[in-house]
């Protein structure tokens, strides 16, 4: 879907990153041997439980780990450009003008002494180089495409002025501003309401395909991607588990942890009697070298091997392309627990 | 806004009159007999209660009290004990001096204080940071006397780069000024580097960086206006507890001002001069503290909508 755009045109290929944070308790692997393509114009899923790494992958696509944390190896391409070696002048030519990020939280990502409109113009100002009064014109235009009525007004108000809803909506036409090829979006309906987050997920569905912009959704809400995105990354203390296109892994999941995600969404078709299938203990924290495999203590399809032995994201047997789980255990034959 | 600057000032009142209420309750329970005073010490029993009576003391506390506010607000301050001038044109007369150290010290205080604070939030952690925070500690600890006459000592006397006797000219102005200034510098340096490493710290100067704007236009644009309310309300403190004297740097360096003044007036029990000083003190500690509060709701829309 790639809409012909000047800067458009460039994979974004992240091959083989990883990342560390520094702590007083020792080292914690946030991210570990992520690989992943995002072809312009096409959305990506990136799912997990909290703290497994999603956050942390996307702060270092864009260089912006903070202090206590690195990239450790690894390198994201943009075009010829190694956004993870890069310093931070070639960096901020890219943050914002080739990829954008919105935030969980509007009310603690938008300045909350500065007028939206001028969080908004100042990126137009900074990467297209217009004048204010150019820059304005467009910053009220913005607000009325993502959605938020009566926009001059709205341009002078103060983010706390704003319900959650339009808030979102204005840190959206903050990042979309400059056309980015790539937007990343860090659970960006988290903090809302139900009814408005399917309304921001239409909102930022179409501004993709409006503008030919590569999406990459970060959330724990497998819902959330389900109707958005063409792909989707499982992850696992900062792994990918599983990939493949959305229709495809949501299907035939072939990961335990895959699996248990979809049992533990809420269904439609559920009886009363049927409760949420919730998945029992926690993530690893990442501080120990792991020997065998990370989901190990909470699978329920557990051999001696998945101890002993990572195993390797591989080519699902039998599978569509580009389907890759990291299991053992042939999930094709393994019984589904109850939905 | 309007609403919060009138319910700022309603506060203010309040504050005012709490101050006027100990001043009089001081001046009520002083061992000095103003009836005695005013009808002298050879003074017969009627002539005393004429006294009393003249004077207003035989009403009742309220009824004294009300009068006394009623005085107060004619610039009614009364008058000194020892030379029988007005309060009020002794206060006002020497007020101009202590205006312009206060004044002097206060822009010491900011012009060294906030820069150096920002350098040290910006420069966390790093040889900078550590040396303005051990610097500052410094400022923080040492007396203002002791830094008063360490500077008169140093650049007056061994090396006269400043007079070293009283003057109120310009050059005479900077060592007070310094002596006043760079303990509240030192302090103002401390309380920056912390709000400013608080906002550094906020999701939305991460946005900002998403953003690719440039780390000093993002300093100087957001975080400032963010880190600055904290400064701004001390600013005004400041200014009005300057206004009230500085009694140890103008007994320091001899300086002609109000604090001087009501030092005098301590060590020679007159009572109205300093009372008076102190409800002018008050004063102006209060609405310098009003302006700051406004300030800072220009500064910060949360304040003003709340």
């Amino acid at each position: 879907m790639n809409g012909g755009l000047a800067a458009g045109g460039d994979d974004l290929v992240v091959r083989d990153l990883s990342t560390i944070y520094a702590t007083s308790h020792g080292q914690i692997v946030a991210v570990r041997d992520v690989s992943v393509t995002v072809a312009p114009g096409e959305a990506v899923g990136i799912v997990g439980e909290s703290g497994c790494g999603k956050t942390a992958l996307a702060l270092a696509l864009v260089g912006l780990l903070p202090r206590n944390g690195r990239i450790a190896a690894g390198e994201v391409m943009l075009g010829d450009i190694d956004l993870a070696s890069a310093g931070s002048k070639v960096l901020r030519t890219i943050r914002g003008r080739r990829i954008a990020i919105v935030f969980q939280d509007s009310m603690t990502s938008l300045d909350p002494v500065m007028p939206i409109g001028r969080q908004i113009t100042e990126g137009l100002i900074e990467h297209l180089g217009l004048s204010r009064k150019q820059a304005r014109v467009r910053a009220a235009e913005l607000l009325t495409e993502v959605g938020v009525p009566e926009a001059g007004r709205r341009l002078r108000q103060f983010p706390h002025q704003l319900s959650g809803g339009l808030r979102q909506r204005a840190a959206i036409a903050v990042a979309i501003a400059v056309n980015p090829d790539v937007l990343i979006a860090d659970e960006p309906t988290t903090a809302l309401d139900v009814t408005i987050q399917a309304q921001l997920l239409d909102l930022l569905e179409r501004e993709c395909r409006q503008r030919g912009m590569s999406l990459i959704l970060i959330t724990h809400d497998l819902g959330v991607v389900a109707s958005v995105t063409d792909r989707i990354l499982v992850m696992y203390a900062g792994r990918v588990v599983e990939s493949g296109t959305t229709g495809v892994v949501f299907a035939d999941p072939r990961h335990p942890y895959t699996v248990a995600l979809l049992d533990s969404m809420p269904r439609l078709d559920a009886t009363l009697r049927d409760r949420l299938q919730a998945i029992p203990g926690t993530p690893p924290t990442g501080y120990a070298e792991l020997a065998g495999c990370p989901f190990a203590p909470r699978c329920g399809h557990v051999m001696d091997r998945c101890r002993a032995e990572m195993p390797a994201l591989e080519m699902v047997t039998g599978g569509p392309e580009g389907h890759h789980a990291a299991c053992f255990a042939d999930m094709t034959t393994a019984p589904r627990s109850p939905a | 806004m309007i609403r919060y600057i009138l319910g700022r000032l309603g506060w203010a009142v309040v504050v005012i009159l709490a101050i006027t209420i100990i001043t009089f309750g001081v001046t009520y329970l002083s061992p000095v007999d103003p009836a005695r005073l005013y009808a002298g010490l050879r003074a017969t029993h009627q002539q005393y209660e004429l006294a009393r009576q003249t004077l207003g003391l035989n009403q009742p506390l309220p009824v004294q009290y009300i009068r006394y506010l009623g005085r107060l607000l004619h610039g009614n301050l009364g008058r000194s004990f020892s030379s029988g001038e007005p309060v009020l044109s002794m206060v006002l007369s020497r007020l101009p001096a202590t205006l312009e150290l206060a004044a002097a010290g206060l822009i010491v205080e900011v012009v060294i204080g906030l820069p150096l604070g920002f350098l040290a939030a910006v420069r966390w952690q790093r040889p900078a940071d550590r040396v303005i925070l051990g610097g500052s500690l410094f400022g923080v600890v040492v007396p203002q006397f002791v830094l008063g006459f360490l500077l008169l000592y140093f650049l007056a006397f061994k090396l006269p780069i400043f007079p070293l006797g009283v003057t109120t000219s310009l050059p005479g102005l900077v060592l007070p000024a310094l002596a006043l200034g760079l303990p509240g510098a030192a302090w103002y340096a401390r309380m920056v580097r912390s709000s400013v490493l608080n906002v550094l710290g906020e999701d939305f100067v991460r946005n900002c960086r998403a953003k690719g704007l440039r780390e000093w236009a993002i300093l100087m644009r957001h975080v400032f206006r963010n880190a600055a309310g904290p400064a701004i309300t001390m600013i005004g403190l400041d200014f009005g507890i300057f206004l009230g004297g500085v009694l140890v740097v103008e007994q320091v360096f001899g300086w002609p001002g109000i604090g001087q003044q009501a030092w005098n007036a301590i060590s020679a029990n007159d009572i109205p001069v300093v009372l008076g000083t102190v409800i002018v003190a008050a004063t102006a500690v209060v609405i310098f503290n009003l302006v700051a509060d406004i300030a800072n709701a220009f500064l910060d829309p949360r304040i003003r909508y709340a």
